[in-house]
């Protein structure tokens, strides 16, 4: 018997696009749910360490399938490190912000002098800056790669005039 | 199915893939899968190629085998 299901391409776009937007939420609540769970609840790290390693398999699986597919992850051509640069600022400075807020709730009637607060603070900052850095210079490099050999293979397509 | 009408279209206006990708406002990979023929662009698409290569949507996109 002919199957005839209709495959409406505005219909399934549209679901695409409701499934994108539902797991964009899901990613949002999540990382709403950690941080609630971490600074407010205090909960130790085994309680939602299943969360933790669904955010960053969800989010290294987005950056990678990008990479591959060949979509640019950094998509302008000359602003690429530029973005590097401004991406680890903003890492280091939310991690700076974050660490800072737990840090001075768990150990702040320890801090007699706002030196070493401020000393906290530049590590978490530096801290945070190299590790967003570091792993922003690896998406780069892996992007550019992938970026050259698809220009490569577009060339040779191109000179290929048949 | 390879699109050799758009590519020889394209190469008639002395442009580059990559030419014809900024005028269209996509990227280079995208003109790229269209001439392969891998890439099915939407009708808006077609209409932004069509006028950058001064070609009407039969003489670039139509297939013989649609005709009746």
């Amino acid at each position: 018997m002919k199957n005839n299901l209709i495959q409406d391409e505005r219909a399934v776009a549209q679901k695409r696009k409701i499934g994108s937007e539902a797991c964009n939420l899901l990613l949002g609540g999540l990382v709403i749910s950690l941080l609630i769970k971490e600074y407010v609840f205090n909960v130790p790290f085994s309680q939602y360490a299943t969360e933790v390693l669904c955010l960053f398999g969800a989010s290294i699986y987005i950056v990678i399938r990008n990479i591959i597919t060949g979509n640019n992850v950094f998509e302008t051509k000359n602003n690429g490190k530029k973005s590097v640069v401004v991406s680890s600022l903003v890492g280091g400075l939310v991690t700076c912000v974050i660490g800072g807020i737990a840090n001075y709730a768990k150990y702040g009637e320890k801090y007699t002098d706002g030196k070493f607060f401020l000393i906290t603070l530049a590590i978490l900052f530096v801290c945070g800056t190299v590790i967003t850095f570091l792993i922003y210079s690896f998406i780069y490099k892996l992007n550019q790669k992938r970026q050259k050999k698809i220009a490569e293979e577009l060339d040779k397509e191109e000179s290929d005039i048949k | 199915m390879k699109n050799k009408r758009m590519k020889i279209a394209r190469i008639e206006c002395d442009l580059k893939q990559e030419d014809l990708a900024k005028a269209v406002a996509v990227t280079r990979q995208t003109i790229g899968l269209i001439e392969s023929g891998t890439y099915n662009p939407s009708l808006n698409l077609c209409i932004s190629i069509c006028e950058t290569l001064g070609k009407t949507l039969n003489e670039l996109f139509w297939e013989e085998k649609h005709e009746k």
